[in-house]
């Protein structure tokens, strides 16, 4: 599993700012946000989009929120998240995944993930795909999400 | 005296009529074995109402050809209804009816997965074909005008929607399930997106070695 802890300072400007600010304003202006095993599905030939997954992690004492994402191997990337209903695929967009201090948010197969639009080239296995995270607090965190192929065919029913 | 003269009752003719009413049951139920087990009439089919009347659809193929509904027969179909911009049930499930294919082996060398596009202006016959230029050639995608695709849509009782995404751009929430179809194109078997794969691989099976060859 590819587990990197990043700590993200809100805005570069501000440190200058927080230098000479309280600590208790410091700490505030400070997320810490884990990534942990960002990953992307390998897709088939021609297919346009793909889906990324990750867990997000908030060890900060204030809830975060995902907003928007981007890479430089898709058009566009959005939020979205899958669910069935009576055998019917339904997707969504959505407009932030929230990640609340001290808990998770977890983007997987079956249900939120990000969805990147337009593909620059087939994404295969071992292939690093980077994204840009931004947050709302933490701000832009910089991801490298590995392709693999899908769990193991029906593995999937089992988290469910 | 009395409890002799009961005693002597259940001795004697109880068994008697123990043993004509186990014969009498006996008679029944192989009277009833003979006449359901060999050669009775196949149970009900579920999906019997489905993908009627749909042989002169015309699609087209992932070669670009037009090809009808009623050409496809002659082969057992594995038919799945999808589109190639989606990211994870389509993908998901042709890996999952490959990994079957796979297992199964020389049992499943006749049997065709119809991947049928519910975004056919997107998935062009160039687009399908490369999508599937993996997966060998029992795999082959289907697009066609969306009135022609419609009915088999309506055949299937499939549900298909396109819902606006950002930038004008649109996705697809259609139903996840594979349908079994024989070579005379007959609905007799389905598969849902939760199902375990060696359930799936156990269906396939059943279905590839009931058509009676």
């Amino acid at each position: 599993m590819f587990t990197q802890t990043i700590r993200v300072v809100a805005a570069s400007f501000l440190l200058a700012a927080l230098a000479l600010a309280p600590e208790s304003a410091a700490q505030q202006r400070v997320t810490t946000i884990t990534i942990e095993d960002p990953w992307v599905a390998t897709t088939n030939p021609g297919a346009a989009v793909a889906g990324g997954f990750v867990t997000l992690r908030n060890t900060g004492a204030q809830s975060d929120r995902l907003v928007s994402a981007e890479s430089t191997r898709a058009a566009r990337v959005e939020l979205h998240e899958m669910n069935m209903d009576n055998d019917v695929m339904r997707m969504r967009q959505v407009q932030g995944i929230d990640v609340p201090a001290g808990g998770a948010a977890t983007l997987r197969p079956g249900g939120l993930h990000i969805m990147f639009f337009d593909i620059d080239a087939q994404f295969q296995e071992r292939q690093v795909v980077p994204v840009v995270l931004h947050f709302e607090r933490a701000g832009d965190v910089r991801v490298d999400f590995i392709a693999r192929p899908r769990p193991t065919p029906g593995a999937h029913n089992h988290e469910h | 005296m009395s409890t002799e003269a009961r005693r002597q009752l259940r001795w004697t003719d109880w068994p008697v009529l123990l043993l004509a009413g186990l014969a009498g049951l006996l008679a029944i139920l192989v009277v009833l074995y003979v006449t359901t087990k060999p050669g009775a009439p196949p149970q009900e089919n579920a999906y019997a109402a489905f993908a009627r009347d749909i042989d002169d659809v015309v699609l087209i193929g992932a070669d670009g050809a037009p090809v009808r509904w009623g050409d496809l027969n002659g082969k057992p179909r594995l038919v799945f209804f999808g589109f190639t911009r989606c990211p994870e049930i389509c993908p998901t499930t042709v890996a999952e009816l490959s990994a079957a294919i796979e297992a199964l082996g020389p049992d499943a060398a006749d049997v065709e997965v119809a991947f049928i596009s519910v975004d056919p202006a997107r998935d062009t016959p160039d687009v399908l074909s490369a999508y599937f230029s993996s997966f060998g050639p029992r795999f082959n995608g289907y697009t066609g005008e969306r009135a022609e695709i419609d009915r088999l849509v309506r055949a299937f009782r499939v549900f298909y929607e396109h819902v606006p995404t950002s930038g004008g751009d649109y996705t697809v929430n259609h139903t996840a399930i594979t349908y079994l179809v024989t070579a005379e194109g007959e609905v007799v078997d389905i598969i849902g997106y939760d199902n375990p794969q060696d359930r799936t691989i156990a269906q396939v099976r059943a279905f590839l070695s009931s058509r009676g060859v």
